[in-house]
């Protein structure tokens, strides 16, 4: 028998809100077997009757378990066939089915970014050290995921080869973002600041951090024009790199960044919001403030320091 | 209806150092794209369409079947309505006796012509029945089809583009640069004319966003002065002009519309943002705006299962870092395609004659004959070999670089000054009309379209790379692709072998 044949348009509604039923639990992530059940007394506050799951039950659409409760039999594809102006509603079936792992996944791992971007806000706002730390960390993370661009020829100027460059630049990193937090804050070695991320738990180990000679780190500084990048970013400029790279980097170091980018991008707002929590200002107000330096950088000609002073990229 | 945004104070246009080149093309590009109907029209579905069509190079958001096959068939039924038109505009086919042995004539004129174009008889007899019938029967009805004569003035597939293209906003105008090619330009009948083959038998409702398209394509040609067109044209008054969108089975006259104007100005300010803004979160802005979901998908959107909600594998393990590596990537291929694309329409529009021909970006050329789909075309003031490396390249053997046809040819021999092209894509009487109409005095300008379209074949291959994946771990390890990229962006240790 088939539904056009019989003209039910009302009937279509009702088996539209039995399969929106379906796909809302699988949404909410609940398990395929246990999806769409819904007593009869439910069903009939839906606005389907005793004898709508009749009619439906004679069609062989529904399926019915005790006590009391049904639901459309989605996995049968006879039944898909039968009912093909639905075929949209079983491919959201089907969507939410093949990846319910994956959703549940990254659904832990967004609740996790939430629990630990709130332990950052609570840390921040009890222990003036911490966010010290906090944004001393970030600020190194940020010199290090960088490529350190810069001017080839001056590069070779200060006596690099561009293979040099590659190694010493990198290590010159916490030199490097020390000398930027001093700005904010004291931190004597970055090392402290990791062994106590260490011991209250935010990180399980130490990264590697290379020394380096003073008379290396000068001349990497030289070819960044290092002293001019820290004169022109300001405080809140600072703070804002450094906490936003921190976060990002502990959710890393705890496997609490999604895989998918809709889970990412809700992510991106749960760190935003603690961000404008810790430093009690409006996200744009931080982003335009950062945005005005960067375009100070660029008036000086210190073109590449888009590739080393940038925010942290979630999506 | 585009997801508001507030428009932008100004568009972003190059300076003049950048138009001329003289600026060395590198990292964020310092104006905005150029955009076509296209990106708009995404836009007006959603922001998550519109970042898929810049950063991942993937633009047919309103396409919901087999991407191939529609174009093919679509770009069929486009075909042979130009072919038709015009074989009867020309004499070469005669419209006798009544309708139903017209419609016949036609039939048999179709299946020669979709066989000529590779088509295979099934298929042929397929798009005649859905989409090639249904409409000359209606135009045959109507008396459409009988009304040509040798005196109609239609034109298609004509391209039209201008970098200031205004539109109302509170008290004055806010300029946007905007291209996009017409499907039928009806000068005697005064309309232009958008050809679709979706919408039903049955739909009351015009197909999808096919009255903004013409809408903006209407808004581009209003806005050109007479100078910018074919030197025929001048004096006609295209505001008065009609718009129709055809579907197989119904013809939709479409109105200004102040809606239209408001999902302009946002839309342009997602297509500024997503490409160029240096504000951090645009792109969370952007899935937070997003207008469909997994439990409630968009039903006339062809991304929500592919693109916008794949299927998620377990494998790779190093999904996470693969999307934070590619992520930058994509945007930097953007800026490439500005800078190496985007940038060379606002030159071809923006600077003169003489700058264009000084910076080697137009060569102008005067028609010498054209037969069947190969054109000759003597060079003005220069010798064929100035045009060495151009194998391929744009002509506008009719209109200007504003409103005109522009074909792709490939460059077959040179004589002295002279070159032969082989014109693409082209049907002979078509190709044999837009000719026709050109003066041999008119400058042809001979150009070289930066070929953008690799960079955004690389954008949509990086995509489909960080999404590809196995269920679970025996399959991952038997794909060396997975291998491989667990091994490049993997954080675990990596063995070889049994050991």
């Amino acid at each position: 028998m088939n539904l056009e044949n019989m003209g039910e348009e009302e009937l279509n509604e009702k088996i539209k809100t039995l399969l929106q039923i379906i796909i809302d639990d699988l949404k909410n992530l609940k398990d395929p077997n246990k999806a769409g059940w819904r007593k009869l007394s439910d069903l009939k506050k839906l606005g389907i009757s005793e004898e709508d799951l009749t009619k439906l039950q004679n069609l062989g659409i529904i399926e019915k378990k005790l006590p009391n409760e049904f639901r459309i039999i989605y996995k049968n594809n006879e039944i898909r066939q039968k009912i093909p102006m639905f075929s949209i509603h079983f491919q959201q079936i089907d969507y939410f089915i093949e990846n319910l792992e994956m959703l549940r996944q990254d659904s832990k791992r967004m609740q996790k970014a939430k629990d630990i971007v709130r332990k950052i806000v609570l840390n921040t706002k009890e222990n003036k050290k911490f966010l010290s730390y906090a944004i001393a960390i970030g600020i190194w993370k940020m010199l290090n995921v960088s490529d350190m661009p810069a001017v080839v020829d001056n590069i070779l100027s200060a006596g690099f080869s561009p293979r040099d460059w590659g190694i010493v630049s990198l290590c010159s990193a916490p030199y490097l973002s020390l000398e930027l937090v001093e700005k904010v804050t004291e931190v004597d070695k970055l090392e402290v600041a990791f062994n106590y991320m260490k011991t209250i738990g935010f990180i399980s180990k130490v990264p590697n951090l290379s020394s380096l000679d003073i008379n290396d780190i000068s001349r990497v500084k030289e070819v960044l024009r290092w002293h001019e990048i820290c004169k022109i970013l300001d405080e809140e400029n600072i703070k804002f790199l450094g906490l936003s790279w921190f976060v990002v980097f502990i959710l890393e170091e705890n496997d609490a960044l999604p895989s998918y980018i809709d889970f990412s991008a809700k992510v991106v707002n749960i760190v935003k919001n603690g961000i404008m929590e810790i430093l009690s200002a409006e996200y744009s107000d931080l982003a335009n403030n950062l945005i005005d330096s960067m375009r100070v950088l660029e008036e000086q000609n210190i073109s590449w320091a888009a590739g080393i002073i940038f925010l942290p990229e979630v999506l | 209806m585009t997801v508001e945004r507030h428009p932008l104070p100004r568009w972003r246009y190059p300076r003049n150092e950048v138009l001329r080149n003289q600026v060395f093309a590198s990292g964020r590009p310092p104006f905005a794209p150029f955009p076509t109907v296209t990106n708009l029209i995404n836009a007006n579905l959603c922001p998550v369409a519109l970042y898929h069509d810049l950063i991942h190079g993937i633009e047919n958001a309103l396409v919901r079947d087999d991407l191939r096959t529609v174009k093919r068939r679509g770009e069929l039924f486009h075909n042979f309505v130009a072919y038709l038109k015009l074989s009867i505009k020309n004499g070469d086919f005669e419209l006798r006796g009544d309708i139903p042995s017209q419609l016949s004539s036609i039939q048999n004129m179709f299946l020669s012509f979709s066989q000529s174009q590779g088509f295979q008889i099934y298929e042929s007899n397929d798009i005649w029945r859905l989409y090639v019938r249904p409409w000359v029967e209606r135009k045959l009805d109507n008396g459409e089809l009988q009304s040509i004569t040798s005196d109609s003035q239609i034109f298609f597939e004509i391209s039209v583009a201008n970098p200031h293209v205004p539109f109302p906003l509170e008290n004055g105008v806010r300029n946007y640069p905007l291209r996009g090619r017409i499907d039928e330009i009806d000068l005697t009948q005064r309309r232009i004319i958008e050809r679709t083959i979706r919408g039903g038998q049955e739909d009351s409702s015009l197909t999808f966003l096919k009255d903004y398209q013409i809408w903006l394509l209407w808004k581009i040609l209003c806005s050109l002065r007479a100078e910018h067109l074919p030197n025929e044209w001048g004096g006609i008054r295209f505001e008065d002009f009609e718009m129709v969108v055809e579907t197989p089975h119904q013809d939709f006259v479409i109105f200004d519309n102040q809606d239209f104007v408001n999902d302009t100005h946002w839309a342009y300010a997602w297509i500024n943002d997503i490409s160029i803004s240096e504000v951090p979160g645009v792109f969370s802005e952007v899935f937070e705006n997003a207008q469909c979901a997994p439990e409630n998908p968009h039903t006339e959107c062809g991304h929500p299962f592919i693109n916008c909600f794949p299927r998620r594998y377990p494998f790779p393990r190093c999904r996470p870092e693969i999307r934070q590596t590619f992520q930058p990537w994509y945007r930097l291929l953007l800026w490439e395609q500005m800078w190496k694309g985007h940038l060379w329409h606002y030159q071809l529009l923006m600077l003169d004659r003489k700058e264009l021909l000084n910076l080697g970006i137009i060569v102008e050329t005067n028609v010498v004959s054209v037969q069947d789909n190969q054109i000759e075309l003597e060079i003005m003031g220069g010798e064929a070999n100035t045009l060495r490396g151009y194998e391929y390249c744009t002509v506008i053997p009719y209109g200007t670089v504003f409103c005109g046809l522009k074909l792709d040819a490939r460059l077959v021999s040179t004589r002295k000054n002279n070159i032969v092209l082989q014109l693409s894509g082209i049907l002979p009487t078509i190709s044999q009309e837009a000719i026709l109409l050109l003066s041999p005095d008119i400058p042809a300008p001979v150009m070289k379209e930066p070929p953008i379209f690799l960079e955004k074949q690389i954008q949509s291959a990086l995509f489909r790379l960080k999404h590809i994946g196995a269920q679970n771990e025996e399959r991952a390890q038997r794909r060396s692709l997975l291998q491989l990229l667990e091994s490049i962006f993997g954080t675990r240790a990596l063995r070889r072998g049994r050991r």
